[in-house]
């Protein structure tokens, strides 16, 4: 169940896609919302930003410029909610049939120009989150965590480096309200199984053949010799040894299969980094599934949620 | 076949509430799903409608016999009172009329019983100066109830004649031990009747489930509220009878879309209480010299 509040001054409606009569009243001014995704910007990890659509109010709710708003998912009551975004929803068009606005997520800001990082990855995080005013929790992070040796060029936004740094080591971190949970991708933050009968048609695709992975000066073999050289960009090391290290990594995640997995929103409530198990017993041979969630889109004019990751079939 | 349109309800309280349902929201409420809930655990609770007057033009009195102190009845020789004040008094006014009544009605109730309680909280002067306690007395009204539990659409309908003054209406309501009472959408207005829907009308469910196949080819339902429909409903009046083909349509433009409280007796005499709109307006078929017949069809709302 989708649960939206947006504060009005002092009042706070409480909306969404349906009736819903829980602790509180839920309207259902919610014409129709965009499909949120939440993905890590590589395979192999880094920031899981949020990147949301727009929300169709009807009009006879609010019609002004813009307001504070909480996503939230429900299974069963206001008590046991998920929230998926906070931020603020800023109209795009006042219509007769809907007042449309976009949301949009408010990430803490930070330029550096020329940042030095070294230390591990979570040391790393550790000071970073100091100057976002993150909270950082490293209890799925990699242990021991990998060591970084990486200078930034040029001016850009701290969130971008700790991005960079984080995918380079096969890393991905998320941030809900003020806490950056930082995980392996290699592992997971805690797994679901999956009934036959909670989720849609699947989809499990191969990534292209890589003949090399490359990093800096320093590369390792692809599993194929055809193909094309994947090149990782930046290097989050200098040492010849840490470097492919990290480009071993990146090449098992690379040689997972893609998944796509679509699911009805009461199935899960599916989270990054989790690790998905089922049986998908409608292929032409039975498999047994894990999947890695990277990515995941809340399509709820649909009414489906679908993970997207690395996989391994067997 | 009666339908009750417009909605004389001014305000509304209650005895009890649940701190997020409260009475306020069953003021001109179309959605019976947003509803009026008491506290946790009472399931014994009274709603108190407070009524406007119907339209003066809708006085009824008995033209020359009126008799203070007793009320009159529904079926007397009435009359309907010209709006005119100068013409008040002159029998030239006055068109013979059956006593009107109005309708109540709640929807989407977890009510097993009810008792209602209509009274003149102002005892306002009547145009005789006969105070209007004394024509419109407190007494109990029996309550049938709608117990088809398919939407929201269990249902109380109740009728009492109409008092050209504001009144009060108490409706205690009950449910099971240790549930919660609610009710959504309280209707209360002038109630009409027409004749019985003719043979061939039909009942349908709309369903807002949503469904779709899983993986291994089994379905998946997304569980939403069903609707009845009830469609091909029709009925033939005398052009010039006391049924008014224009009176229908009229109330059909007036009301737009909005719903309203409908009892559908059917010809087998199975009764049908829905808050609904149109779905299909209303057709007039002039299908002889003295007839017309309605056509038309309904929807239940949420």
């Amino acid at each position: 169940m989708l649960l939206i509040e947006l504060t009005d001054g002092t009042t706070v409606h409480r909306i969404s896609n349906e009736w819903l009569n829980l602790e509180h009243r839920w309207y259902p001014h919610v014409a129709s919302l965009g499909a949120l995704k939440v993905s890590c910007t590589k395979i192999h990890g880094g920031y899981a930003k949020p990147v949301f659509g727009s929300l169709d109010l009807l009009p006879d709710l609010v019609a002004g410029l813009s307001y504070p708003i909480t996503i939230k998912l429900t299974e069963t009551n206001e008590a046991e909610a998920t929230v998926i975004f906070t931020g603020t929803a800023h109209r795009t068009s006042e219509e007769r049939d809907s007042i449309k606005y976009d949301l949009y997520g408010v990430d803490n800001q930070h330029k550096v120009t020329g940042a030095a990082y070294s230390g591990t990855l979570v040391a790393v995080f550790a000071s970073a989150c100091t100057t976002l005013g993150y909270t950082l929790d490293s209890s799925k992070a990699r242990t021991p965590s990998p060591a970084v040796s990486y200078t930034s060029s040029g001016e850009k936004e701290l969130l971008d480096n700790l991005s960079e740094m984080a995918s380079f080591f096969c890393h991905g971190f998320t941030i809900v309200g003020t806490t950056l949970a930082l995980f392996d991708m290699l592992g997971d933050t805690g797994s679901d199984m999956l009934s036959e009968f909670e989720y849609f048609k699947g989809s499990y695709t191969d990534g292209k053949p890589v003949s090399a992975y490359t990093s800096g000066n320093f590369s390792v073999d692809g599993l194929h010799s055809y193909g094309s050289a994947e090149s990782i960009s930046p290097a989050c090391h200098t040492v010849q040894a840490n470097v492919e290290a990290s480009l071993a990594d990146i090449k098992t995640m690379f040689q997972r299969r893609r998944i796509a997995l679509a699911m009805p929103p009461e199935a899960i409530a599916p989270q990054i980094g989790h690790r998905l198990d089922f049986i998908d017993t409608s292929l032409a041979e039975s498999r047994s599934i894990s999947a890695w969630i990277s990515a995941v889109v809340y399509d709820f004019d649909n009414h489906q949620f679908t993970v997207e990751g690395s996989a391994v079939l067997t | 076949m009666k339908v009750i349109s417009g909605n004389l309800i001014t305000a509304i309280s209650a005895s009890s509430e649940a701190p997020n349902y409260p009475a306020s929201v069953l003021l001109n409420n179309e959605h019976p799903k947003d509803y009026w809930q008491s506290a946790s655990g009472i399931n014994q609770a009274s709603l108190s409608l407070m009524v406007s007057s119907l339209d003066t033009d809708r006085v009824v009195i008995k033209p020359s016999s009126f008799v203070p102190g007793v009320s009159a009845i529904f079926g007397d020789d009435i009359a309907i009172m010209d709006d005119d004040p100068a013409n008040f008094g002159d029998p030239g006014s006055i068109t013979p009329a059956v006593l009107s009544k109005t309708g109540i009605a709640l929807f989407n109730t977890n009510a097993t019983s009810a008792v209602i309680n209509i009274s003149d909280p102002n005892e306002v002067i009547w145009v005789d100066t006969v105070l209007v306690d004394t024509v419109c007395e407190s007494y109990l009204i029996p309550v049938r109830m709608d117990l088809v539990a398919l939407g929201p659409a269990n249902a109380i309908w109740a009728e009492f004649d109409s008092v050209p003054a504001a009144v009060q209406i108490d409706i205690v309501l009950s449910c099971d031990p240790g549930e919660s009472v609610r009710c959504g959408s309280p209707v209360v207005g002038e109630l009409a009747s027409y004749p019985c829907p003719n043979y061939g009308f039909t009942r349908g469910i709309v369903s807002y489930s949503i469904t779709r196949e899983l993986n291994n080819g089994a379905f998946w339902h997304k569980r939403r509220d069903d609707v009845r429909s009830i469609d091909n409903l029709s009925f033939r009046v005398t052009t010039k009878g006391r049924y008014s083909a224009e009176e229908f349509y009229r109330m059909a433009m007036d009301t737009r879309y909005a719903p309203m409280a409908w009892s559908i007796i059917d010809s087998d005499g199975f009764e049908y209480i829905v808050f609904a709109r149109f779905q299909q307006k209303p057709q007039v078929q002039q299908i002889n010299a003295v007839h017309s017949q309605i056509n038309f069809s309904l929807i239940e709302v949420l």
